[in-house]
Order: C-alpha cells, then sequence, then structure tokens
C-alpha cells in the first residue's frame, strides 16, 4: 500500500512541477507580444481494480495547451490592417493639410501681392518703378506655384521611398512565414507547438500592418498567405516575392508590381488594399495628385486668363501686350510601347478641371477617352486625318498622329505641370500692355449732346486700326454711318446706351446725337497715361473665370484647401474609430489569451500547496514503510 | 470580463497619451492664438478665412487707391483754382479794356497786361501732376496738351481720355479731365466752338486795334462757367470718395470681426479646455501609478 502511495505520490510531484514551469512560462511572457498564455489540462490516471473496487493511482498531464480563438486573432489582424490603412492616410493627408495652412508659403499672399502691384500700376501707369514692382510680384507668384509644386514632389518621393521600403518588409515577412511553417510542420507529429504558433500569428499581425492579407490554414499546419486579389505572398513552406516597378506611364512613380515568370512584372498597385501600404497608394491616389493637379489647373487657369486680358492692352512704346506667363504644357504619357503621336493643348481654361484621362486607341480612325474620376467616356474619330485634332473636351484637345497600335493606351494629365512650369515672359517694364490699345472721342464740333464711352477691347485682330474710325450720325435714318473700319461695318442703328461693338472695339453712346455729329475711335497713340487695361486686369482677381464660370482664383484655391482639409478630417475621424475598433479587437484577445500576473500568483500558489501535499503524502509513505520494518525488526 | 495584465497597461498608457494629444493641441492653440491651426480643424472657415483674408487686402487697396484718387483730384483742384483766379483777372481787364474811356495807349498797355496773363493761363492748362504727367492731355500724360503755333492758333494735342482709379469692388471714380472740356471745347460768341487761348489772344490784339471785342466777356464767363462745372464735378467726386472710404472703412471692421470670429481663439474657453486636461492627465497618471502598485505578488 505505501508503494501505492508513493507511486501515486510521484505522479504528482511531476503533473505539478510541470504546472509550476507552465505558470512560470505565463509570467515570464506576460509582456511578449503575441503571446496566449497556456494551460495544464490535468486528468486521472486509470484506476486498479483491486478488491472488488476501483483504487485511484493518481494524476497525469494531459495536455499543455495554449488560450486561443481563431477568429478574436483574426479579427486583430483585420483591425490592424484597416487602422495601418486610416493612419498613414491620415498622417499624409496631414503633411498636406499644414503646407496649406501656412500662411508665409499658401498661394494666397502672393496672389494678392501680385494684384496689389497691378493696383500700382494702375495708380501710376507711367512710373517705372511701379511696372517693376509687378513684374517682380509675377515672378514671386510663379516661384511660389514653384514651391508648393516641389513640395509636393518631395512629399511624393517620400511615398515612394516608404512603399519601397514597405515592399522589402512584406517580402522579408513572407519569408519568414515561409520558415515557421516548416518548423510548424514539422514540430506538429509531436504534438501542438503553442510557441511557434503564437510567433507565427505575431508575424502574420505585422504582415497586417503592412498590407491586407487573407491566411489560410492547410490541413498539414501550415498557413498559406494571400494578398490583394488571390495572389500568393506564402504557400507552405515557399514565399513569393513582390517587387517595386516604374508605373507604365510615368516611370518617375514607384508602383507595386508582382514577377510573373519570364522576367516579366504585373503591376498590382490598383489591387493592394489596407495597411501601411495601402494607406500610402490611396493617399498618394486621392489627394496629392488631385492636390497637384488643382494647383496645377490654377497656374494654367491664372496663365492663361491673365495673358488673355493682357493682350488686349498696349504697353508703354504703343505695341500690343504679349503674354505675361508662358503657357505650362499639358501632359501625355504614353503607356507601354505606345509611340509619342498623342499632344493636348489648351482650348479653354474656364472648362479645365484637375482630373486626369485615359486614352485608348481602338484601331481604325478610333480612340477612346475616359475620365479616370468621373467615368465620362467621349468616343473620338479621326475621319482618318492625320494629325487630327480633336473638338474642346473638358477645356483641352488632343492632337492625334497616326502610329498607335491596336490597344495602346495614353493617360492625359492636363494640368499636372501647370504649377511646376509657369513663369513670367515679360522682363522689360515698358512691355507691361497697362493702356488700352484704341481711344474714343467725340468731334469737338458736335451739336448734340451724345457722349461716348473709353471702350474696351475685345480682341485684337484688327488693332491697331490703319485709319481712324469714324461713326457719323444720319438722324433720318437714326443710325451712324461707319467709315474706315477694317474690315469695313455696315450702318449701326442707333439705341441710346446700347453697346456697339465691331472689330474687337466695344463702346457705348449715350445721349441725344445730332445730325452730322461724329465719334472718332483712334490708335492710342501716346497713351502713356491710360490705366484701363490695368484696371482690367486688377479686376480679374474677384471674377469668377474659372470652373465654368464659378470660381475666382481665391475661390479655386479655396476650393482646392476645403478638398485637402475635409479629407483629412475624415481621414483622422477614420483613424480614431478604426483605433477604437482595434483596440477592441486587442481587448478581445487579451482578455481571452492574456497573462494575468495576479491570476498566475494564484496559481502559482495553489500548484505550491498541491506539490506540497504531494510531498506529505510521499513523506508519510516513507513513514508507514519505516513502521512496517521497525515491527518486523521486532 | 476576465482582464489580462499587460491590458490593463495598456489601456493606461493609452489614455495619458490621449491626455497628451489633447493638451498639445490646446497649448498650440493658445501659443498661436487661433482656433483653426490647419483647414482639417474647419474646412469652411479655413476657407472663409481665405476669401475674408483677400477681401480685406483688397479693402486695403481701396483705401489707398481712394487716398491717391483723392489727392490727384486736390492737385487738379488747385490748378483750376489758379485757372480761375487767371480768368477773373482776365475779366477784369476785359472789363477795363472795354471801357471807352480808354484811349488807345490805355488799351495797349491793358492788352500787354492781357497777354501776360494768357501764357500764364497757357502754362497752368500745361500743369503736371506730382509724377510728371500732364493733368490736362487725357492718356496722353507724356504729350504736352497746348502748344502754341503761333499767330493765335493754339494745337490741342491732347485727347478726351479720362484716367479712373479703383475704389471699391464695383466702383471706379474719375480722377483726371480732359483739358477739351475746360479749355477748348467752348461755345463761342462768334458761332460754334472755339478754344479760350484763342478768344483771349484776338481779344488782346482787338485791344491793340483799339476796337475791343464786346462779346469778350461772355466768352470769358463761359470759359469761367465751364471751369466751375469742372470744379463741381471734382467736389462732388471726392465727397463720393470720402463716403466710399467711410463704407470701406465699416467693411474692414466687419471683415475683422468676421475673421477673428472664424480664427481667434476664446482664450478663456482654451484656458478651461487646458485646465481639465491638465486634471485629466494627472488622473491618468496617479490611477497608472496606483494600479501598477497592485499586484498579487507582492504578498507572497
Amino acid at each position: 500500500m505505501a508503494g501505492g502511495m508513493l507511486g501515486i505520490g510521484v505522479t504528482g510531484l511531476l503533473a505539478y512541477q510541470r504546472a509550476l514551469q507552465t505558470v512560470s512560462h505565463n509570467v515570464t511572457n506576460a509582456t511578449t507580444e503575441g503571446y496566449s498564455r497556456q494551460r495544464v489540462e490535468l486528468g486521472t490516471q486509470i484506476p486498479l481494480f483491486q478488491g472488488g473496487s476501483y483504487i485511484g493511482t493518481g494524476v497525469l498531464v494531459e495536455n499543455v495547451s495554449r488560450v486561443y480563438d481563431s477568429f478574436v486573432v483574426g479579427q486583430v489582424r483585420d483591425y490592424t490592417t484597416s487602422y495601418n490603412h486610416a493612419e498613414t492616410y491620415a498622417r499624409h493627408a496631414g503633411l498636406i493639410d499644414e503646407m496649406l495652412a501656412d500662411p508665409e508659403i499658401g498661394l494666397m499672399p502672393a496672389v494678392e501681392d501680385f494684384f496689389g502691384a497691378v493696383q500700382g500700376v494702375a495708380n501710376d501707369p507711367t512710373s517705372v518703378p511701379a511696372r517693376q514692382a509687378l513684374l517682380t510680384q509675377g515672378e514671386t507668384l510663379a516661384d511660389r506655384y514653384g514651391y508648393l509644386n516641389q513640395r509636393f514632389n518631395s512629399i511624393r518621393d517620400q511615398v515612394d521611398e516608404q512603399i519601397a521600403n514597405n515592399v522589402a518588409e512584406i517580402n522579408s515577412l513572407g519569408q519568414s512565414i515561409a520558415d515557421i511553417n516548416r518548423q510548424i510542420v514539422l514540430a506538429s507529429g509531436n504534438g501542438v507547438p503553442n510557441d511557434l504558433l503564437d510567433a507565427r500569428d505575431q508575424l502574420l499581425a505585422e504582415l497586417s500592418e503592412y498590407i491586407s492579407i487573407d491566411a489560410q490554414e492547410q490541413d498539414n499546419g501550415a498557413m498559406n498567405v494571400f494578398i490583394g486579389k488571390g495572389q500568393i505572398l506564402v504557400v507552405n513552406f515557399d514565399a513569393r516575392e513582390i517587387s517595386v516597378t516604374s508605373n507604365q506611364y510615368d516611370i518617375s512613380q514607384v508602383e507595386v508590381g508582382l514577377q510573373i515568370g519570364g522576367g516579366n512584372i504585373n503591376e498590382i498597385s490598383d489591387q493592394i488594399n489596407g495597411g501601411y501600404i495601402g494607406g500610402l497608394l490611396d493617399f498618394r491616389s486621392q489627394i496629392l495628385d488631385v492636390a497637384q493637379n488643382e494647383l496645377g489647373a490654377l497656374a494654367i487657369g491664372m496663365a492663361d486668363t491673365f495673358n488673355a486680358q493682357h493682350m488686349l492692352g498696349m504697353d508703354l512704346d504703343g505695341n500690343l501686350g504679349q503674354a505675361f506667363f508662358n503657357s505650362p504644357s499639358l501632359q501625355v504619357l504614353p503607356g507601354t510601347g505606345a509611340p509619342s503621336t498623342v499632344t493636348a493643348g489648351l482650348v479653354d481654361s474656364n472648362n479645365l478641371t484637375a482630373d486626369e484621362y485615359m486614352l485608348r486607341f481602338d484601331g481604325g480612325n478610333n480612340y477612346t477617352l475616359t475620365n479616370q474620376v468621373t467615368g465620362a467616356v467621349t468616343a473620338i474619330n479621326t475621319g482618318g486625318a492625320s494629325p487630327y485634332t480633336t473638338p474642346e473636351i473638358d477645356g483641352f484637345s488632343l492632337t492625334l498622329t497616326a502610329g498607335a497600335a491596336v490597344g495602346d493606351t495614353y493617360l492625359v494629365r492636363p494640368t499636372r505641370l501647370g504649377a511646376n512650369e509657369i513663369d513670367t515672359l515679360i522682363t522689360d517694364p515698358r512691355e507691361l500692355a497697362v493702356a488700352a490699345p484704341f481711344r474714343t472721342e467725340k468731334s469737338l464740333a458736335n451739336a448734340g449732346g451724345a457722349e461716348i464711352s473709353a471702350g474696351v477691347a475685345t480682341s485684337v485682330a484688327n488693332l491697331p486700326l490703319p485709319v481712324d474710325v469714324t461713326l457719323t450720325y444720319n438722324a433720318a435714318g437714326t443710325e451712324f454711318v461707319v467709315a474706315g473700319a477694317v474690315p469695313p461695318v455696315a450702318n449701326i442703328p442707333y439705341v441710346n446706351g446700347g453697346t456697339i461693338s465691331f472689330n474687337g472695339l466695344q463702346f457705348t453712346i449715350t445721349g441725344s446725337p445730332a445730325d452730322t455729329d461724329v465719334f472718332t475711335i483712334s490708335n492710342n497713340t501716346n497713351g502713356v497715361g491710360d490705366n484701363r487695361n490695368a484696371l482690367l486686369l486688377s479686376g480679374l482677381q474677384t471674377t469668377r473665370n474659372l470652373s465654368g464660370s464659378n470660381a475666382s482664383y481665391q475661390e479655386f484655391y479655396s476650393g482646392m484647401v476645403a478638398d485637402v482639409g475635409i479629407k483629412t478630417r475624415q481621414a483622422q475621424i477614420i483613424e480614431r474609430s478604426q483605433e477604437t475598433l482595434l483596440e477592441q479587437a486587442y481587448n478581445a484577445r487579451d482578455s481571452l489569451s492574456g497573462v494575468n500576473l495576479d491570476e498566475e500568483a494564484a496559481n502559482l500558489v495553489k500548484y505550491q500547496q498541491a506539490y506540497q501535499a504531494v510531498g506529505q503524502v510521499i513523506a508519510t509513505a516513507n513513514t508507514m514503510f519505516n513502521s512496517l520494518l521497525s515491527v518486523l525488526r521486532g | 470580463m476576465r482582464i489580462s495584465t499587460g491590458m490593463m497597461q495598456r489601456l493606461a498608457v493609452g489614455s495619458m497619451l490621449e491626455r497628451q494629444v489633447d493638451l498639445n493641441k490646446t497649448q498650440l492653440q493658445l501659443a498661436s492664438g487661433k482656433k483653426i491651426l490647419t483647414p482639417s480643424d474647419d474646412p469652411t472657415g479655413a476657407t472663409q478665412a481665405l476669401r475674408i483674408g483677400q477681401q480685406s487686402r483688397l479693402n486695403e487697396q481701396y483705401q489707398l487707391n481712394s487716398d491717391r484718387a483723392v489727392s490727384r483730384l486736390q492737385i487738379e483742384e488747385g490748378v483750376l483754382i489758379a485757372v480761375g483766379n487767371t480768368m477773373q483777372r482776365l475779366r477784369e481787364l476785359a472789363v477795363q479794356g472795354l471801357n471807352d474811356s480808354n484811349g488807345a495807349d490805355g488799351r495797349a498797355s491793358i492788352a500787354v497786361d492781357v497777354r501776360t496773363r494768357l501764357n500764364e493761363l497757357l502754362d497752368l492748362a500745361n500743369s503736371k501732376d506730382g509724377t510728371g504727367e500732364y493733368l490736362f492731355s487725357g492718356y496722353q500724360g507724356n504729350t504736352r496738351p497746348f502748344v502754341d503755333a503761333g499767330a493765335g492758333v493754339y494745337n490741342w494735342n491732347g485727347d478726351q481720355g479720362q484716367r479712373q482709379l479703383q475704389i471699391s469692388e464695383t466702383r471706379q471714380i474719375d480722377t483726371s479731365d480732359s483739358g477739351a472740356d475746360i479749355f477748348v471745347n467752348l461755345a463761342f460768341s462768334g458761332g460754334g466752338t472755339q478754344d479760350i487761348f484763342k478768344t483771349i489772344y484776338d481779344f488782346a490784339d482787338s485791344l491793340d486795334a483799339n476796337s475791343p471785342n464786346a462779346d469778350i466777356l461772355t466768352d470769358i464767363d463761359t470759359g469761367i462757367d465751364a471751369l466751375l462745372s469742372t470744379r463741381a464735378e471734382i467736389g462732388a467726386r471726392v465727397n463720393a470718395i470720402d463716403s466710399q472710404k467711410q463704407i470701406n472703412e465699416q467693411l474692414d471692421i466687419q471683415l475683422q470681426s468676421v475673421l477673428s470670429g472664424i480664427q481667434d481663439l476664446d482664450y478663456a474657453e482654451a484656458i478651461g479646455k487646458l485646465n481639465i486636461e491638465l486634471v485629466g492627465l494627472q488622473a491618468a497618471q496617479q490611477t497608472f501609478q496606483k494600479i501598477q502598485g497592485l499586484s498579487l505578488f507582492n504578498y507572497l
């Protein structure tokens, strides 16, 4: 009987040693990331049938299991992916948000200074210093566009660099998962390798920070990992690498690629979502591209509208105005293999948007242009002409030359280069077209009281005037007879205060003209003190000449600032809600699998006491054995 | 619910970090005095601030333009007052010259005086403004408007252009007058129109001939009337500019107050918030310390 007690006691000693070891393992791993607490499951040994009843034979360790729920762990992974996506997106949006918030580097102060200088010239049209100030402010404005564009580019470079780093991290984690798969499959023959499984879960959790993954456990214990739309990252013990590649249209832009054999790489950026890398890609396409295009659209619109008015004016030497700013080019990028047979030109900056377009050659005379933002499709038929220029599409036109193969594609980004390329062309202050190119006069001999307005030029195609134009009133016909106009103009019926417009000259005559009263329109020779065109130029500041006559420069810029602000705010709200969800998922996991030190302390005491009690059992067995021996010794 | 030790730690640290983020933002607001630190804080407010910023800037420019316009008009008025004085003196000389008590000699000496005044008048009509541009030549600031071609012919080289300045977003005001209306385009007693210089020149000749033109007083009065009506217009413009300036000033006050409402921080509120956040952070820190101090292991 003492032998039985001893045997039972030994099973207890062994079992509680295991239990105490497990408690110690839990305590020491209380802060290990991804560790699941382990539990010793004790059971009774098979009893012996003896003397008509079953006698117990002690305790045994049935299993050391980890407290784990794959659903909860999967949730942590999913929310990790969405949180990191939201956090990355919001953090980068914040960069642009802050950049636009800084009044020192924002665009508006430069625009306001520039138009302030226009008013300065209007106030003092013959002053060369005032003119020089306008030229300087024009350069400052163009530089400000360039500076902001440079900031956008440097954020773009950072994003590209991080995408490349993230691809490397993803590949390294994929390799680690493949390696640990092998260890798990090998170890699984001898039971469940709890700590290896925890380590793999931790690797999967880290991977899900970078990218959205789909993890599928196989029957052999290996975990297969897929990314994007089912692309394999890990299968069994093998990891497939993703890579960094150039955008097929814009080779300066980094994209995520996948090796597809034969040395070819497929661009898979648009299939990737979630995590840091998804956040970076979404930030780039949804905020950075849009903001940079909008700034470019504003630069193009401002250059175009300012130039148009400036070219309706006359400079200090009596010449018609030249372009004040250059005209930034409209970007068209051919896809892989496509020849450079497409160019874009500005038609009407009022209709230009920040959108990007995809042009595809469908064969024959047919092209299809798809707006990447609105999805609007424009069918283009060249009618066999080469080169063929399309009618206006959203403010620009395309000129297509034969040579593209069926299926060739082109990325059309009309406004991307605007802020980069805008510059001033005029360097001589005398060339500022501050005056109007013509002036009006009533003859001093007029008998009637009618007055002629100063007038504005609407086109300079027929200027300067070869000879003075006279309007002589014919009372009998209540009309003006026009002489000297080139091209000639028919008699104009007189309407008091009505607008008279011909050959790019526009003015009004009001009051009651007498028969044979004469009004003269002549070149504004020596009109150095005239500031009419400067007043018209300064009026551009508050005129809604952009976005289909819905926005002034300031309103257009504000729209862009508000757009970034709203997106950033939304991103921050999403980030916070994702953070809460992730926190809850962590809590659910920790609540189940996390180590509680108080609990372990209690277990320590419990198993220690049990161990001590078992020790007593063995001591008692020993005493009993000694008692028996002493009886036998007599 | 079961709570793990790591979770307690994380929750406590998380709540401290959150408090610190709030505190940091309030601190930045207090340091800058601005409610809106970046457009995302209040996208609508940020764009309103941009719009009002531009309006306010323009408004300042309009005030500047108004001052400029007034000073231009004052220079012109000063010249016109001098012209008026000369015309009055000419009128007196004309009255004297017409008086038959003067003999041929008397009229000849009056004619000398008249010619001196005529030159004075011509000089005034060719006056320049502060920047060296002729006042009365219309758009042709560098062109001398009246040139004595001899023999009573005075060429008018100016035009009828008037310079306007922008004194509000919708208002431009004339800041010059063409010499044509003041000196040239004057009804003449002999029929049609004639410039004042030729009228005076001919009168001086008629004095020398001892047969002064009796209509000279009417013609001089026509000139004075043209002058007075221009001066009245200038006065009206200066008044208009003054009242526009007041409107602009009012607008500026309104704009500043709206702008301040949008972007300026309510210090009392922000300091209250800061205090609450500080208390919150301290509470979180103390709670952390207390809870971390509790462990069953302390009692083993």
